[in-house]
């Protein structure tokens, strides 16, 4: 295990340096080399289970698959991002996941840079509306951002899915929508209506806060509280939509975080 | 406080409970007490391990249905576990399986209308020598031919029949 | 208690003296499939007729000692004499069983084979059961060493199984059990048992062949405190129970050698894991370590070395996938069995992010012997890279199904043919398949193979943790594949993406083969497929998923074509392809086919031809085996 230090190595090619604990993804970031991710956000701790951001690493005459994602390089590792066998695995990778979601738009975009049109395998055919990749994105938002574990995976093997426990009505979720946000292939919704926002893959109906000073619905009642605690907010700012906040409590806006209402 | 049923029920979670550290890492010890004494993991059982151990209830429901020893359904009274595993598959564990099928009208991972069978493949027991094999609760029984398990079915279905 | 080397020195003398003390005992096999044959009514027999004769017979429980097709099998050591095996015991044998124990003869009826010594291993001393000469009809019974299927055994990792009670730790330190922790914790350096266990060469018995040693001295060196010692007793690939007959047979042998692990290492917490379908080894571990903790041998300042070492039980919840070391302690974690990435091995940052040895059952289990014996002796034992003996379950399509240890090196030849007895009902051998689900088929014409780590792998398959399915030409080798890939499909976590849609994807185009559905192309699709999993996926579930795809497509091409292009299974096994037809010149008309069918699909007359609908019958060839004039015909 490396301790502290930078590490050198070369990547396509570069000469490059990846600080203490930097994983190879995030250097290529760094020094503009694209690596396409699935399950991969910065916010989130990295998960390893779709696959695509594969490379390889050379070292002596033998080399290896790994994610970069996760990877850590040690010195002197030779990564390419765009060997023969990075680009098959990738390949194999967006075409078993265009059988899973064939109406994924994503999808078929990143398979068309990677030669595949449709999938040469059975499962259900074009018409299978699954939109998700189990990539596993919605339930670290909503456990290590926002704090709440509302949904999680159950089963195991192709059988595994995202869910509230028991399929049910979710005691947990506050209706912030950050699971909405963060899917790469639009798998999760959400409807504002009479004053209610249904989060419809959870089965959870939550009532919205109607804005203090122009009255549109604008976060439910459980995000709003969340935050306000967190955050210490006065009751003004709290009940009022962010347009209206800008305007009517600029100054108590500024002030409120100038004085350092914490967040965490 | 009378005897009953649900009281009886909640001591005896609450006993499993107290057997191990209140902890994450009890999780799978604790679910696998509870699914002995209660033959499933109900729902509300499950919420009560999250709360006692600390965890969030997506963990628990996730580790409830990941694990075959666990189901969230009433198992019946005897377990019947057909091996699957491969020196039993080459030897034709499947007959024993469509015979078991058309003996108990049920199929794999149900249970009997009557609560007693519960029909599951077991990824191998481990009596190679005897395959093909199947398990009932704790007996394994082995070289099983079709006559056989017709005769084994019958005993259980009459033993329980004069508890 | 035992607290110190001579008070185990000095138990052990006064253990060996019981051991051997000449009065005639039974040992009745009781380990799992013991118990499957009826084991126990055995031996309620042989205790009711030793009560009934008010004799000295003890008669006691033992393990397994691999020959399982034999099964029941009961020992009788005849004092003054020899040690005389008995196979397919039954409780009608129990009369005379008892009589000839205590009249000093041999039950020649069911007598296998013959000891005339007891040996200790650990010691290297041989101890004979008698000084005089043998009757004629005691040598009338062959040894050991001329039974075939013992013959070419050597038995170190079951060095105590089928010998001793596994309940009693009297006899385990009889057998020198412990003398080797006692020597490590208070005669050596910890730098110096990990010298030992390099020098030896053991090798990771669970699969992995890793060398034993290195792993250790890597664990030692990495930072962080606690560190933890584990027993991976998960044993998931099916037709594989090697590790579950040592923990039966002989469980304290694996307590000591993850007390001489921990100490080396500087782990003073272990946890044995074992799968829950193994209740009675469960059973066994625990008791031993009840055992072990109630007189010193674990718990604070053992052997009064300063070194305290404590072991958990955890058992397993169903999943094939906590056999990977990752998944496994997950679930020692109490999370669900999912592996993560090994860029950083589990002996730098495993449990709880710690410094984690995780080893397999039989593994641990040599660890006492190499300590007792020395590395050099050990390392004179198998091949060049493959050193020591190894554990195999013999199964499937072979006359001797059962356990069975051979020194490394050993041939297929001749552990299929000398020692299991070649292929029942005249049939063909087609290939034997080795390593479970991440392994291969191997077939006829690499015989002469040595079996050995690398030997196999080059072949395409690999040892695995040491089973050995054999086939014959009823198996069809398509449906073989499909088998493992159903398997894994059931066990996969579902976490990756290669694996968890590349094992059904690869599933379904070999159901379609199995089924008449295979197109041009589907053999190539596999292979593509398979270079994707094997590259992409998280954990060797995956990258070795395609593993018997891969092998039966290698050495048995012609049979996919033939389910491929011609629609046809030369095996006659894939149901869809086949046929099951009531020949008319053989039919009786006895109606017994009729009678047994689970779809009640074959009508007739009595004394007139019966015959099959083809639209209702399921091809599950019960008719097959109630007919007893030959009568149906698979085409």
């Amino acid at each position: 295990m490396k301790e502290g230090g930078n590490v050198p190595f070369t990547l396509d090619g570069k000469a490059v340096e990846a600080g203490p604990g930097e994983t190879v993804l995030s250097v290529a970031k760094r020094i503009g080399v694209h690596i396409p991710t699935l399950c991969h956000h910065d916010a989130v701790s990295p998960y390893g289970a779709c696959r695509l951001c594969v490379v390889e690493v050379f070292w002596g005459k033998r080399s290896k698959i790994v994610t970069s994602c996760i990877y850590t390089p040690y010195e002197n590792d030779i990564v390419k991002t765009g060997t023969d066998r990075v680009r098959h695995t990738r390949r194999i990778v967006l075409e078993l996941l265009l059988a899973r979601c064939p109406q994924v738009e994503a999808l078929h975009e990143l398979g068309r840079e990677y030669g595949v049109e449709t999938p040469r395998f059975r499962a259900d055919g074009p018409e299978r509306e699954e939109r998700c990749i189990l990539c596993g994105l919605c339930i670290r938002v909503c456990g290590e951002v926002v704090g709440q574990h509302a949904i999680g995976y159950a089963n195991r093997g192709p059988a595994r899915v995202v869910t509230t426990p028991f399929a049910d009505r979710s005691e947990e979720c506050i209706g912030c929508g950050a699971c909405v946000f963060v899917c790469p292939t639009g798998a999760i919704h959400y409807e504002d209506v009479d004053g209610a926002r249904l989060m419809k893959e959870w089965k959870t109906e939550l009532p919205l806060v109607r804005c203090g000073t122009c009255g549109e619905a604008f976060a439910t009642e459980r995000q709003v509280e969340k935050v306000r605690s967190l955050l210490n907010l006065p009751d003004e700012i709290a009940a009022t939509c962010p347009r209206c906040r800008g305007t009517t409590h600029r100054l108590l806006m500024e002030k409120t975080l100038v004085s350092g209402g914490s967040i965490f | 406080m009378a005897v009953t049923p649900e009281n009886c029920r909640d001591t005896v979670i609450a006993e499993v409970l107290e057997r191990y550290p209140r902890e994450a890492s009890s999780m799978i010890a604790v679910l696998q007490d509870l699914q002995e004494e209660l033959r499933y993991l109900p729902r509300e059982v499950l919420d009560r391990v999250a709360v006692t151990l600390g965890t969030p209830r997506t963990q628990v429901y996730h580790v409830a249905t990941f694990y075959k020893a666990f189901s969230l359904k009433p198992r019946g009274k005897h377990t019947i576990s057909i091996c699957r595993g491969t020196a039993c598959h080459v030897k034709g564990v499947e007959k024993i399986a469509d015979m078991l099928r058309a003996l108990l009208e049920v199929e794999e991972g149900e249970t009997t209308g009557d609560g007693l069978f519960t029909v599951q493949s077991v990824r191998c027991l481990g009596c190679c020598s005897l395959a093909p094999a199947i398990m009932i609760d704790r007996e394994v029984y082995g070289q099983v031919t079709p006559a056989r398990l017709g005769k084994i079915v019958k005993q259980y279905r009459k033993e329980s029949a004069n508890d | 208690m035992i607290e110190t080397p001579a008070q185990l020195a000095e138990l052990r003398a006064s253990a060996r003296k019981i051991l051997l003390n000449g009065r005639p005992k039974a040992l009745v096999g009781m380990a799992t499939c013991g118990l499957a044959t009826g084991a126990l009514r055995v031996h309620e027999a042989l205790l009711a007729a030793s009560e009934r004769r008010d004799s000295s017979l003890l008669v006691c429980e033992t393990g397994c000692n691999g020959a399982c097709f034999l099964e029941p099998l009961v020992d009788v050591v005849l004092p003054g004499q020899a040690r005389i095996t008995y196979a397919n015991v039954t409780p009608e044998d129990a009369e005379e069983l008892v009589a000839s124990a205590l009249e000093g003869t041999v039950y020649a009826k069911r007598a296998l084979a013959r000891s005339n010594a007891e040996f200790f291993l650990i010691e290297d001393f041989s101890s004979p059961y008698g000084n005089a000469d043998l009757a004629p009809e005691v040598e009338k019974v062959p040894l050991y060493s001329q039974v075939p299927f013992f013959r070419d055994q050597m038995h170190l990792a079951m060095r105590n199984c089928g010998l001793i009670d596994p309940a009693s730790l009297d006899e385990y330190i009889a057998k020198g059990g412990y003398a080797a922790a006692s020597k490590a914790l208070t005669e050596m350096a910890p730098e110096e048992i990990i010298a030992a266990i390099k020098r030896s060469g053991l090798r990771g018995r669970g699969g992995g062949g890793f060398p034993t040693g290195r792993k250790w001295e890597t664990c030692r060196k990495a930072h962080g405190e606690p560190r933890y010692v584990i027993c991976n007793a998960d044993e998931g690939d099916p037709g594989a129970y090697m590790d579950r007959a040592i923990i039966e047979g002989d469980p304290h042998s694996i307590i000591e050698g993850m007390i001489i692990g921990s100490y080396a290492i500087g782990a003073r917490q272990g946890f044995v894991y074992v799968r829950q379908e193994y209740p009675l080894a469960v059973k066994r571990i625990r008791k031993a370590l009840a055992q072990a903790e109630e007189c010193g041998l674990l718990g604070r300042n053992i052997f009064g070395s300063g070194h305290d070492f404590t072991i958990r039980v955890n058992r397993g919840a169903g999943a094939f996938v906590c056999g990977e070391s990752t998944a496994l302690m997950a679930s020692l974690e109490g999370r669900v069995g999912e592996p993560r990435a090994k860029y950083i091995h589990t002996v730098e940052s495993g449990l709880w992010g710690k410094p984690s040895c995780l080893n397999n059952v039989e593994t641990w289990n040599n660890v006492p012997v190499i300590i007792a014996r020395g590395a050099d002796w050990f390392a004179g034992i198998g091949t060049e890279g493959s050193k020591g003996t190894k554990v195999f379950s013999l199964v499937g399509k072979v006359n001797r199904v059962g356990l069975i240890e051979v020194p490394m090196g050993v041939s297929l030849r001749k552990v299929v043919e000398e020692i299991g007895g070649g292929i029942p009902d005249g049939r063909q051998f087609k290939a034997i398949q080795t390593g479970g689900p991440s392994g291969g088929c191997i077939p006829a014409q690499y015989l002469d193979t040595p079996v050995d780590f690398e030997s196999l792998t080059a072949l395409g398959s690999m040892m695995g943790s040491g089973g050995m399915i054999v086939m014959d030409d009823r198996t069809c080798m398509v449906d073989v594949a499909r088998y493992f890939l159903g398997f894994l499909k059931e066990e996969s976590c579902g976490k990756c993406v290669p694996c968890r849609e590349g094992t059904a994807r690869m599933l379904d185009i070999l159901t379609d083969i199995c089924e008449g559905r295979g197109r041009t192309g589907d053999i190539e699709l596999l292979h593509d497929l398979a270079e994707g999993i094997t590259d992409g996926s998280l954990c060797a579930l995956g990258t070795s998923a395609p593993n018997p795809v891969l092998t039966t497509l290698k050495y048995f091409e012609s049979e996919y074509r033939a389910h491929v292009e011609e629609h046809r299974c030369p095996a006659k096994v894939c149901r869809a392809l086949i046929r099951y037809r009531i020949d008319p010149e053989k039919c009786t008309g006895c109606s017994l086919c009729a009678a047994g069918c689970p779809k009640k699909v074959i009508a007739g007359e009595r004394k007139k031809t019966y015959t099959i609908d083809q639209s209702g019958c399921i091809k599950c060839g019960l008719c097959l085996d109630a007919c007893r004039f030959d009568a149906v015909v698979v085409e």
